[in-house]
């Protein structure tokens, strides 16, 4: 993959007219999100019809070593130890996802299928409380060591003792080997999504040895892995790139791509042009700002699906301004999300009307928003008391995927009398911020664990986690009703009446104006259009293993 | 003269432990944790306690500063907050595209500044100094990011014949060096002009021409050593500068660098990375200074009898 | 900072100072940039006359991004549809704002340490001059980056970092210009007057001092517009929606691909004020220095 010119085969603009259709349809497409359709409908449509640009002209047949992808991620993982990192770490999960195998795996296109990895099935015991895993055999470690149940139940009892596993982990018990071929994981309580959760790439299966002996002399699991998965730990350059090779004796057999180079540019817009110029071939963290154009672009295929999950304005009812439910109210009524995707997100994403992921069990689909109403907001604010205007903080990270949107909603909040002070923060104190409720208005993200509603909604709502460092009941709400939605939703086992329930907390949400939901983002991969298999993810799980490049034409 | 340099290196002590304070107070008590950091938005009390520990950031300000600074006189600077890795061991992965980014600018800088510089003085007046000057001047006023998003709009967007990120080729060095050396070509071009000129017009360079010495020999012999006495200052103070000066540059093209390192420290709030990294720079820069200055009083003996005395 | 009031002093040196302002506007460079930096100021200044701050430079209209320059948006619009040739003339006065207060700001400080470091001498001088050691060892623009990244963006946080830079160059000048005073004889006879230390060098090494100040405060401002924007671009200066120039850099850079000419008003507006500025700081400094009279 080295730099060369331009070789004349790059993106000269195939049929203008051509794709000027297609991302007319595309836009199309948005309008008919926008209302508030059928979600997981949409999201197919979408990605037919960004595949369907993508594939409609052949791949040119760039870029010389066909055994070798170069996949660039915008931010490097800081650790590639299972559990050295949070759980929503999308950067490190990019990379584990190559190297490591959890016990089961999300299907490619649905998050709520479970497909078998490590583990070859899972059994529930009737009584909710323990999940017994038939332990695939014949599984070998990077370092040829076989892969018995002991290496099994030990990865999975450090993964439910450790400190950045605690907002997954609470159900868990321990797990045991029974036997050669058999694991038990015991739960303190019944927990239907618990096995959705082990696809978290901080519960990856490791060599108990290895592990051991990597603490016993003192040597960085973070940055010398060593898993099960398609491909083996070759180097790590830091600040620049992670090589791996692939696996010759992994279990699930051989593959297409044998080098793997994660690279790292934590500039987006440069990591766009070394994707475009073929100086890489999947690129993950692309800024909204360029996919409207690499969609065009005949050599590269975006890779779209809607994320785990939303963005949304969080009110801090604590806040001595805020606790005036007119206030948020106001707030509430000047936003116009459709604005917030346009002038945010480039025109990509979806509106987000309520705090619940679309595709995951739980959804209210009959969820009606109210519109936008800056006229009704004024007033709302005038009857309040501020006739005259309002100061008010508006926090959010530091990142562009934060900080530009959030900058349409405070001029729409400017619309309204409300001069929104916008802090850019970085990362960690925006954490610390929100965690300790030392805020007024908040624009940040959270997303689903699992695909099942209750792993959002119970913590934003139950008056148990309000003021609670850590949790996520970051508007804090304390209201009876709420606390009565969530839990019966949590005990009812009819996914009906589970979305009924969730209905009513989403109107009850948007009666009080606790938190705003804005809109849900996509997740993108950008791949060059010669490496075939390449499919959009929520989860930001990218097998490698499961791409070929294409046969030249 | 040795007694001096003894004198340099010992003040460097008190200005290294100041910097260290300085960065120690900056890190720890503004807004922001490292534990809550690693663990996420959703890590409960008890883990951010537990992680604090075990990064031994639960203690106050003092004793924290104390425990890192008699670590730090024992020779261990700590591991990094985030990635576990001792925090040399980052630094000196880091270092040497800095380095490379650094000397390349500078040599840029040195070759294209010695040359305008040492024409224009010669030719003083004419049409090309006036327009060099002028060129020069806008040089200087342009802020370097831009000059990289120019360059990268034309040799990698439109002309495609370079790469606008990476470090594993020299062709990658090209566009940053350029944007990292414009500022420090600009200003050796101004110094280079205005030493020959100050030293053309000197007596001695009159005796010179007048005893019929050739005009080349003039400017190349005689004129042009005594001329490049500040400008070796320049380089000396430039390339200690550019160490530290290259971050912006480093962000625009993507160089993993010393300055990406250190953005990524304090974002990361990984004070062990952002102190070794900071006080290294700081360290290497000061000692060539220091070098500069003895180079200086080597070429110069009347600048070397003073030091002497 | 304008020279023309420079022109004008209330000191009796009079004479002295209107020699300097003579040779100065012979400088036909410094002519230019003086010329040039008024423009700037007087852009800088008259701008909310023809323009709406609230209806032209921070509102939006979505429907309207990205349109290319036309008559009614001479240079276009950006992400969020708002008017750019707008933005950028307001963005002078962001950008001679935090400059001349930075220069303040340092100026104050400096002063007062370097006029104390430079007249006592001694452990007082000692001390400020190894602080300020510590300070300038810290190479490039890693302490402002530090400090700000800790700290968060936002204009007095930019404000602090930035005075924290320029402080000890003001404080190295003063101090050197002090030196070099102390020992005159006017001084010596003021001090035998019985004058008071304060009052010696609020009346005469300050006013004499003001040369070298004034060259370095015009370069200061320049250098602080530059850095200004530099923080801005890597998302560590003011906040949206103030049109700071290195900001709109920085919303351009995402647009690189797309819209490449985004890059050019900004960047050109950073370039005309820094020139003019450099230009009357150069001017300054060849009229007050002697030996340049050729």
């Amino acid at each position: 993959m080295l730099w060369r010119t331009d070789d004349g085969t790059t993106t000269a603009q195939s049929s203008p007219q051509e794709t000027q259709i297609d991302v007319s349809e595309l836009e199309e497409e948005h309008q008919a999100f926008a209302t508030g359709g059928s979600s997981a409908e949409a999201n197919i449509v979408m990605q037919n019809a960004i595949n369907m640009i993508g594939y409609t002209t052949e791949a040119n047949g760039k870029g010389a070593d066909k055994d070798t992808v170069r996949f660039i991620s915008i931010i490097e993982p800081t650790t590639l130890e299972p559990g050295g990192t949070s759980s929503g770490d999308d950067y490190y999960r990019v990379v584990a996802t190559n190297l490591y195998e959890t016990l089961v795996r999300e299907a490619p296109t649905d998050r709520t299928v479970l497909q078998p990895m490590l583990a070859e099935e899972w059994e529930i015991a009737p009584d909710g409380l323990s999940v017994d895993f038939t332990i695939k055999s014949g599984v070998k470690f990077h370092n040829g060591t076989e892969m018995t149940t002991e290496d099994v139940a030990y990865s999975l009892n450090r993964a439910i003792n450790l400190a950045t596993n605690v907002d997954l982990t609470g159900m868990m018990d321990r797990a045991e080997a029974v036997d050669d071929s058999h694991v038990v994981l015991y739960l303190k309580y019944p927990y239907k999504p618990v096995v959705n959760i082990l696809t978290n790439p901080n519960f990856a299966i490791l060599s108990k040895a290895y592990v051991e002996q990597c603490e016993a002399d003192g040597t960085n699991l973070g940055r010398n892995p060593m898993g099960t998965g398609a491909y083996q730990f070759v180097s790590w350059t830091n600040g620049a790139n992670i090589t791996m090779k692939a696996f010759d004796q992994w279990n699930g057999g051989d593959v297409a791509i044998e080098n793997l180079i994660f690279v790292f540019i934590s500039d987006s817009t440069t990591a766009g042009i070394a994707l475009e110029s073929g100086d890489a071939q999947l690129f993950y963290g692309a800024d909204s700002a360029d996919l409207p154009r690499m969609i065009q672009n005949p050599d590269v295929n975006v890779m779209s699906v809607q994320s785990s999950g939303f963005y949304f304005l969080t009110l801090n009812t604590e806040d001595e301004v805020l606790s005036d439910e007119r206030v948020r109210k106001a707030i509430q009524m000047a936003i116009n999300r459709q604005e917030v995707i346009d002038g945010g997100q480039d025109g990509l994403g979806w509106i987000a009307p309520v705090p619940i992921t679309p595709g995951i069990i739980g959804y209210p689909d009959e969820f009606v928003a109210d519109p936008q109403d800056v006229e009704g907001a004024k007033a709302l604010l005038a009857e309040a008391g501020y006739s005259d205007g309002l100061t008010i903080q508006l926090d959010c990270p530091e990142y562009n995927h934060y900080s530009r949107p959030v900058q349409v909603v405070q001029e729409q909040l400017r619309r309204i009398g409300i001069n929104a002070e916008l802090n850019i923060m970085e990362k960690g104190a925006f954490d610390t911020d929100l965690s300790n409720r030392n805020y007024q208005i908040a624009y940040t993200w959270i997303g689903a664990s699992y695909p099942d509603a209750d792993c959002i909604v119970y913590k934003l709502f139950h008056s148990d986690y309000a003021n609670t460092t850590g949790q996520t009941n970051l508007a804090n709400v304390v209201n009876d009703e709420a606390d009565r939605l969530v839990e019966e939703a949590r005990q009812s086992l009819d996914d009906d009446e589970r979305e009924a329930l969730y209905l009513q907390l989403c109107e009850l949400n948007q009666e009080h104006a606790w938190y705003i939901p804005i809109l849900q983002s996509t997740n993108t991969v950008v791949a060059s259009a010669e490496l075939g298999g390449v499919t959009g993810n929520s989860g930001s799980f990218y097998y490698v293993s499961d791409y070929t490049y294409q046969p030249e034409s | 003269m040795h007694r001096y340099i003894i004198k340099r290196l010992l003040m460097l002590i008190p200005v290294m432990l100041g910097i260290s304070f300085i960065l120690y107070a900056i890190m720890t008590l503004t807004p922001g944790d490292p534990a809550q950091l690693i663990l996420g938005p959703g890590a409960t009390q008890e883990a951010i306690d537990q992680l604090r520990a075990e990064l031994g950031t639960d203690v106050g300000f003092w004793e924290g500063y104390v425990n890192w600074l008699t670590d730090a006189l024992h020779g261990e600077f700590g591991t990094s907050y985030r990635s576990k890795e001792p925090v040399f061991d980052e630094v000196f992965a880091r270092f040497p595209n800095t380095l490379k980014l650094a000397s390349s600018a500078i040599i840029i800088s040195v070759i294209f500044g010695l040359a305008i510089g040492i024409f224009q003085a010669v030719h003083q007046y004419s049409l090309a100094d006036n327009i060099m000057s002028g060129a020069t001047l806008v040089l200087t006023s342009m802020p370097d990011f831009w000059i990289g998003l120019i360059l990268i709009i034309i040799f990698a967007v439109w002309l495609k014949v370079l790469p606008a990120s990476g470090a594993n080729h020299w062709y990658n060095f090209i566009m940053p060096a350029i944007t990292a050396s414009i500022n420090y070509t600009a200003n050796t071009i101004r110094m280079t002009r205005s030493s020959m000129l100050e030293v053309i017009r000197s007596d001695y360079i009159r005796t010179a021409r007048a005893k019929g010495v050739p005009e080349r020999t003039v400017i190349y012999k005689h004129a042009l050593k005594n001329a490049l006495l500040p400008v070796v200052t320049l380089i000396g103070i430039n390339l200690g500068w550019q160490l530290g000066g290259t971050i912006i540059v480093e962000q625009i093209f993507a160089i993993p660098g010393i300055g990406t390192l250190m953005i990524g420290a304090v974002r990361g709030k990984d004070t062990p990375l952002l102190m070794a990294s900071v006080l290294f720079v700081a360290l290497l820069s000061a000692l060539i200074n220091l070098g500069t200055d003895i180079l200086y009083a080597y070429i110069d003996p009347r600048i070397k009898a003073e030091y002497s005395k | 900072m304008s020279v023309g009031t420079s022109a004008k002093p209330k000191y009796k040196k009079r004479s002295q100072i209107a020699m300097i302002w003579r040779r100065f506007i012979k400088n036909r460079m410094a002519m230019i940039g003086l010329i040039l930096f008024a423009i700037m100021l007087i852009i800088a200044v008259v701008s909310p006359l023809f323009i709406n701050y609230e209806t032209d430079v921070i509102q939006q209209t979505i429907s309207e991004r990205f349109m290319s320059p036309s008559a009614e948006h001479l240079f276009g619009t950006d992400q969020f549809g708002r008017d750019i040739f707008s933005r950028v003339l307001w963005g002078a006065r962001i950008s001679m704002s935090v400059g001349v207060a930075v220069v303040i700001i340092s100026l104050i400080i400096g002063s007062i340490l370097g006029a104390v470091a430079g007249f006592f001498g001694g452990i007082a001088d000692n001390i400020i001059m190894r602080f300020m050691d510590i300070l300038l060892a810290i190479p490039g623009t890693m302490l402002a980056i530090t400090i700000v990244a800790a700290l968060g963006g936002g204009i007095q946080n930019l404000l602090l970092a930035l005075s924290i830079e320029q402080i000890p160059k003001m404080t190295r000048i003063v101090r050197s210009s002090v030196l070099t005073l102390k020992t005159q004889d006017y001084i010596e006879a003021a001090r035998a007057c019985g004058t008071t230390n304060a009052r010696i060098i609020y009346r005469h090494i300050i006013p004499n001092a003001i040369g070298p100040i004034l060259v370095q405060a015009s370069l200061t401002v320049a250098r602080t517009i530059i850095s200004v924007a530099s923080m801005s671009f890597i998302g560590l200066g003011i906040n949206p929606p103030e049109p700071e120039w290195g900001a709109m850099l920085s919303e351009a850079k995402n647009q690189l691909m797309n819209y490449p000419y985004l890059v050019v008003a900004p960047g050109v507006a950073i370039i005309l004020t820094v020139t003019s500025l450099t230009l009357v700081g150069d001017g300054l400094r060849d009229a007050l220095d002697p030996k340049m009279k050729n």
